[in-house]
């Protein structure tokens, strides 16, 4: 037991004392005189008196000392402190390592308030025990943005400030580069120190933590651990990831996969799910989760604008609300226009070249639900269209092509647009590689020779298939659409010489190339050396067919999945690049609060690109550039969802070699074992003041 | 020093120029006044008849007696006198003290003139003694108008100051005052009580008519002091450092208890004992007690 001051500075109040001892000793120095005639009688009246003046005087004397004395103590708020734990231990001043857990796992709300607020009360109580004594390093295991690498010894009062500028952070902690911090901060301290964390334990970071990696490692410094939130592990369901199922295009359904997970023990029932763009719900379901359970679910949504859209997926709020969003942008393109020009127009449309071509280029037949508008034209409309509308064509079964056709051609693909070209019976080897490989017209990657045909009866079939391609990725492990389909007669190409970019995507068992993929400037051509209908192959009657015609135009379109911006967690960087070179230097990012921060671009080979690492909170941040806009989902990391803890038994282990202690914490009361119990004498103080106020006034007869 | 209009205050005189101070016993005189006389002779007060005896002076034979009883009767009166005073002064050290503008010596100062004028201009003999330890100055009493002068002087010469023991004095006053007279006793009593009440005693042995002006000041009847204070005694080397507060029941039954002693003893010896405060207006206090002397009403 012991005594201590919370404002001792008013114990100088005590110096007050000598107020009532001078004003005794100047009330008899400088008592009034007065010359009186009956002295005698007055002598002989004190005589009588049963309690002598002097005696009086001496007893006020006490009183007033006294008055003023408790006064003085009570403003210093005296304290009665025991303490079995380390405040005050010894005479030696205490210094102390508190690292505050402030991971996202501290946003748990238990009760009123969250983890992270009870651990600033358990950390503020045990700064309030340390009084004037001690210094302290006040470690966050999640570094705030401006103070990283901070870590001094303190006074208890700016470690109190410290402390409640304290923010949760959004990621998980590093308990390592925490407890370096301790170690190293408290080294060159020479009396007695100790660590204490504050924490609530989760698996996430702890499984982490490893104690040989700690540098500065003192096994002579206890550890005191206060543990919020108990041993068991706390219900947590979280929303573990959202990705575009295809490209988003405009005014056609799209879907966003979704992946939720409950961590919790019990199964949860109807748990909403909602999509939302630009702030607007857009699609909802419920799930149900069994305890553990991941589950897989789609929403879906129809933009109505093209560019960036701010998309999150959220569920129903849960204790730890943080994991309940994630966050994904959006890039919403126009539907595609195909310019398909049919080199075999028959009446019948079935017959015709392109038939099948168009139905997997729009496989609902409707213009709404297609990614691509196709429009068949003959040969002949070729001269006069104009191409720059169609990022997308294909040539099926083309006799030939003039020399202003093809240079029209050339000069499209060159600007960006894609062009299929399906070969057939009235393909003339010659004409076209005349037109298209020989001329200053650049477009096939391989000159074209000789039709193959197989021997009646024994067709050649797809042999390798390049799953390495983008496009073809998707048959990798179901492939089985596409080597079933029988090629009867394809084009043999040169394999001697081909086009700078070109790159077989597939081939016959034999080894000839049936899909090759050419680049003409930002362009791109795919040439089929088969036909496009029925008549030399069927592939078109596969199941690999629309796959593959989809796949295929989506790359060359730039519509893949894999294009679209992918989310990046709390506290890493995000990367942001653009094709060619920007005027301006400086690029402009607004965070989620709608601070704006400004980064430096580079432009080199060709691109701009730039890097922002200022990812302190979740959402959604705007890069702006020369007017050109981005977006960029940042994400909290899921691994402080699941709010398993350790067990005294992995902690032990974890921290084997250090005297430790674990105080559960729930309200200040359980701190007593860590820093003693504390009753403030105050009141009694009060108390005690007035009865010798109103004894005083008793012997100085005022009563 | 005081000047002589000072002592006679035109209220005080308004108020006793009416008034008598007579002696309430018999006295020795040697000329003609308003006092009784143990001689018998020229009066107009009747005493007694008594038978002729040769030697008589026919004149005082009363024939309407001898008409009635064929006897001679002689008609006697009791002849009436002026009356010897004197005024024992108090004029010790404590005599000095003062709470108002008058100290209880200047108040005392101002009862002996008055008393010296009302005396004399009722033809009787006045002197004045003031003592302290010891007797100061006597001015031996006379009854000539210009006599007052004396006296006036005699008080202005006088200064408070000394022990005071009044009792000691007043015996061997008593030894020297010759004849029975009216013995006037001003002083604050601040003594042994008892010896002065013997000194009282012995005058009234001695055949006078003694009456005691017991001057005390407010402060110390009422003793209204609060601060912690250090009183230091008029005459002696005395001191005391105290809370009046805490003495102060005990100091005022002390103080009441002298009062007491001395009413009681002078009672006990038919002298008149008159207690006044010195804050109280002397012609209220002295025309009460000389209306009360004069008609048997005394009222301070």
């Amino acid at each position: 037991m012991g005594i201590s001051f919370i404002s001792p500075f008013f114990l100088l109040g005590l110096a007050g004392i000598a107020i009532p001892i001078l004003i005794h000793r100047l009330s008899q120095k400088r008592a009034r005189v007065i010359k009186f005639p009956a002295v005698r009688l007055l002598l002989a009246s004190q005589k009588q008196l049963a309690k002598p003046l002097r005696l009086k005087h001496l007893l006020l004397l006490a009183l007033r000392i006294l008055i003023v004395a408790s006064l003085s103590f009570m403003l210093a708020r005296p304290v009665l402190v025991s303490w079995p734990g380390f405040t005050l231990a010894g005479e030696s001043r205490l210094a102390l390592g508190l690292i505050i857990d402030n991971s996202a796992s501290m946003r748990y709300i238990q009760t009123l308030s969250d983890r992270a607020t009870q651990a600033k009360e358990a950390a503020l109580a045990i700064l309030n025990s340390l009084e004037q004594v001690g210094r302290v390093l006040v470690i966050p295991t999640v570094a705030a943005p401006a103070s990283a690498p901070r870590a001094q010894l303190l006074a208890p009062e700016e470690a109190i400030r410290e402390l409640k500028a304290l923010t949760v952070g959004f990621g998980s902690g590093d308990l390592i580069h925490a407890f370096s911090q301790a170690y190293q901060g408290l080294r060159p301290w020479k009396g007695q120190k100790e660590i204490v964390i504050v924490t609530d334990l989760t698996k996430g970071e702890w499984e982490r933590f490893n104690l040989a990696q700690v540098t500065a490692f003192d096994s002579q410094l206890p550890v005191n651990l206060v543990r919020l939130g108990g041993e068991k592990r706390d219900d947590n369901t979280a929303v573990l990831s959202a990705q575009l199922v295809d490209a988003p295009v405009v005014g056609v359904a799209s879907s966003v996969q979704v992946v939720l997970v409950n961590y919790g023990q019990r199964p949860v029932k109807g748990l909403a799910v909602k999509l939302l763009l630009d702030g607007r719900n857009t699609d909802q379901k419920t799930v149900d989760l069994e305890p553990f359970e991941r589950v897989k679910t789609i929403l879906e949504f129809r933009a109505d604008r093209s560019g960036w859209v701010r998309a999150e997926v959220n569920i129903t709020q849960d204790k730890l609300a943080v994991d309940d969003s994630y966050y994904l942008t959006l890039k919403l393109t126009e539907k595609l226009r195909a310019l398909v020009v049919d080199g075999d127009p028959k009446t019948s449309l079935k017959g015709s070249e392109t038939y099948y071509l168009v139905n997997a280029l729009n496989p609902k037949g409707t213009a709404e639900d297609s990614v691509v508008v196709p429009r068949v034209i003959t040969p002949d409309e070729l001269t006069q269209l104009d191409l720059a509308p169609y990022p997308l064509m294909a040539l099926a079964n083309l006799e030939k092509l003039t020399t202003a056709q093809a240079e029209r051609l050339f000069n499209q693909v060159k600007a960006g647009a894609s062009l299929f070209i399906f070969l057939g019976d009235k393909v003339v080897a010659e004409r076209y590689n005349a037109a298209l490989y020989d001329g200053p017209v650049h477009i096939l990657p391989q000159r074209l020779r000789a039709v193959y045909q197989g021997a009646q009866g024994k067709p050649e079939r797809i042999g390798e298939i390049d799953f390495d391609h983008p496009a073809l990725s998707i048959f990798n492990g179901a492939s089985a659409g596409l080597t079933s389909a029988r090629f009867y007669r394809y084009f043999l190409l040169d394999r001697s010489e081909r086009r700078p970019g070109s790159r077989t995507l597939l081939a016959s068992r034999r080894g000839d190339p049936l899909l090759v993929q050419g680049q003409v400037g930002r362009g791109k051509v795919f040439l089929f050396t088969s036909s496009a209908d029925a008549d030399w192959n069927d592939l078109s009657l596969k199941t690999g067919y629309l796959p593959l015609i989809q796949s295929l135009l989506r790359y060359g379109a730039g519509l893949q999945t894999t294009k679209q911006e992918t989310s990046t967690w709390v506290g890493q960087p995000f990367e942001f690049s653009r094709p060619g070179v920007m005027g301006s230097r400086i690029a402009t990012v607004t965070d989620p609060a709608g601070q704006e921060a400004t980064v430096m671009v580079n432009s080199e080979e060709g691109k701009t690109s730039g890097r922002y690492s200022a990812t302190f909170s979740p959402g959604l941040y705007n890069l702006s550039l020369d007017g050109v806009q981005w977006l960029k989902a940042v994400n909290v990391p899921r691994e402080e969802s699941d709010l398993a803890k350790v067990t005294k038994e992995e902690l032990a282990n974890k921290l084997a070699g250090t005297p430790v202690s674990v105080v559960n914490y729930r309200t200040a009361e359980d701190l007593a074992a860590l820093i003693g119990t504390r009753k403030e004498l105050w009141p009694a103080l009060l108390i005690f003041m007035i009865i010798l106020l109103v004894g005083e006034a008793i012997v100085a007869n005022r009563l | 020093m005081k000047q002589e209009s000072n002592y006679f205050d035109p209220n005080i005189l308004a108020h006793i120029n009416g008034l008598l101070l007579r002696a309430r016993l018999v006295v020795d005189g040697l000329l003609l006044g308003i006092h009784k006389s143990r001689a018998k002779g020229l009066s107009t007060d009747f005493e007694e008849y008594r038978e002729y005896s040769p030697g008589d002076d026919v004149r005082h034979l009363d024939w309407k007696s001898y008409a009635k009883f064929d006897r001679y009767f002689i008609k006697e009166y009791r002849r009436t006198t002026n009356l010897k005073t004197q005024i024992l002064l108090d004029v010790s050290g404590s005599m000095d003290y003062s709470s108002a503008k008058l100290s209880k010596f200047d108040y005392g100062c101002l009862l002996a003139a008055c008393l010296s004028h009302l005396m004399l201009r009722q033809q009787d003999a006045v002197g004045l003694v003031t003592f302290s330890e010891k007797v100061v100055n006597v001015v031996p009493a006379r009854a000539r108008q210009g006599h007052l002068m004396a006296i006036l002087e005699a008080l202005e010469g006088s200064r408070p100051q000394g022990k005071s023991a009044a009792g000691p004095v007043l015996q061997q006053l008593a030894a020297g005052l010759a004849g029975r007279g009216l013995v006037v006793l001003i002083s604050d009593l601040l003594d042994e009580s008892e010896e002065v009440l013997k000194g009282i005693k012995h005058l009234r042995y001695r055949g006078n008519d003694v009456i005691v002006f017991h001057l005390l000041d407010r402060d110390e009847l009422d003793f209204p002091f609060s601060e912690v204070t250090r009183f230091e005694d008029l005459e002696e080397d005395l001191k005391l450092l105290t809370d009046p507060r805490e003495i102060r029941k005990t100091y005022l039954q002390a103080i009441t208890s002298l009062i007491d002693t001395y009413r009681g003893g002078c009672g006990a010896n038919s002298v008149d004992y008159v207690l006044l405060n010195t804050s109280t207006p002397l012609d209220r206090g002295l025309v009460s007690y000389l209306s009360w002397r004069d008609k048997g009403i005394f009222n301070p």
